[in-house]
């Protein structure tokens, strides 16, 4: 009987491993990485912006899709580039300087350009 | 999930109809459940663990003094946002697929170095311009500027090169630091400054003092050393900057040109000397 139940521990292994990788993909967070990005209502930068998430808000991952993901931020479920969120979340410059940061008084409109502006970069590096 | 769930159910089965017929269910379930509790325990202490390590940062970033590109970075966004009534860049966004042509331009002039993002403007108050922010480059270029110049794509990435290169030896940081005395971002922390100089500083740098007659030879000079052992290229180079020289003398809209970037006939000298094997 030892010896069976010994034999049957890589089912487990599997079964868990299985039943792990289903979870983190169906509840998995992100964490925007950039100052403000915009959450739209369907997967183009021109379409209606929906929110404008700061640098550090949370998301959960509904979907992916190519560039984008689709994500539910509190009530609000919308799309957003996938380049603006990262796993962990970052230190970003608003929470850690707060106080400098708070000095830009930003109004709204400058807010939504600040997520326009990560919509509309071109990103690349040099593939060396 | 369907997929993972078959498997589950087909694994499941196999093992439990074993594990019944040898009687060791019991024994399975308790080491099941011992299983899950060491788990829950490990998974509370990393996550605890988690927790402190992002305190402890976040305790060291808001003690420690704002770096010089952390600094920038906010501000040259900043500085976009702000002035985006002049650059007019929130209009709709155009891809002449320059970006792949760009990234094979750095590939095959094996260059190196920071990320970039390329950001088109609708208007002419700066035809083309780099701006550093924090680890990455920011590459400016005006549609009107491409379009009145009917640019090919290997035209518009060679400009983008140029602003690269420039970005590259801290052309405008130079300037710009020098404007302050070195005293940067150290002035701001400290609480005595707004962000509105330094703003202002870059527009007077970008808008209207330009890059000197040094700094143009300097820019030439060190992209000649890239371009110099591909001569199709070398020849794509020379013929913008003909292209360029025409514009300036001949539209009066952009007879500001030169004075930014001064200038297109001296540089036309420069690259004769420089690159002759490679003139038209």
């Amino acid at each position: 009987m030892e010896r069976n139940f010994f034999l049957r521990w890589p089912y487990l292994l599997f079964i868990f491993s299985l039943l792990n990788i289903c979870i983190a993909s169906a509840s998995s967070q992100m964490y925007v990485n950039k100052n403000f990005i915009h959450l739209h209502k369907n997967e183009s930068i021109n379409s209606i912006v929906l929110l404008t998430l700061a640098c550090g808000q949370k998301v959960k991952i509904v979907k992916e899709k190519n560039d984008w993901l689709y994500v539910t931020s509190g009530s609000y479920k919308g799309y957003a580039l996938k380049r603006n969120f990262s796993d962990q979340k970052l230190l970003c410059f608003s929470h850690t300087h707060s106080k400098l940061y708070n000095k830009i008084d930003l109004n709204m409109q400058e807010v939504y350009k600040f997520g326009r502006l990560e919509d509309l970069f071109i990103y690349g590096e040099p593939e060396l | 999930m369907i997929l993972s769930r078959g498997i589950f159910i087909f694994f499941f089965s196999i093992f439990m109809s074993d594990a019944n017929a040898a009687g060791g269910i019991d024994q399975i379930k308790e080491v099941l459940i011992k299983d899950k509790l060491i788990k829950e325990a490990d998974q509370k202490k990393i996550e605890e663990l988690k927790k402190e390590v992002v305190r402890q940062k976040k305790i060291e970033a808001a003690n420690s003094p704002v770096t010089e590109e952390e600094f920038w970075s906010l501000v040259t966004h900043l500085w976009l946002v702000k002035r985006e009534s002049r650059l007019r860049w929130d209009f709709e966004k155009v891809d002449y697929g320059v970006n792949q042509v760009f990234q094979s331009l750095l590939k095959k002039l094996n260059i190196s170095g920071s990320s970039y993002k390329i950001l088109y403007l609708n208007s002419d108050v700066i035809p083309h311009v780099g701006i550093p922010t924090g680890n990455e480059y920011i590459l400016l270029i005006s549609k009107p500027f491409i379009e009145k110049l009917d640019l090919s794509k290997q035209e518009i990435a060679l400009i983008l090169f140029d602003e690269y290169v420039r970005l590259k030896l801290n052309t405008l940081m130079n300037k710009v630091n020098a404007r302050f005395n070195n005293l940067g971002a150290k002035k701001t922390t400290q609480g005595d400054k707004t962000f509105e100089p330094y703003l202002s500083v870059l527009d007077q740098e970008i808008f209207v003092k330009g890059f000197s007659f040094q700094n143009q030879f300097n820019l030439t000079k060190e992209v000649v050393t890239y371009l110099k052992n591909d001569n199709s290229i070398a020849q794509i180079y020379h013929g913008l900057n003909d292209k360029i020289k025409n514009l300036v003398q001949s539209e009066q809209q952009y007879a500001y040109y030169p004075k930014i970037y001064p200038s297109p006939d001296l540089k036309e000298t420069w690259l004769n000397k420089l690159l002759p094997n490679q003139k038209l």
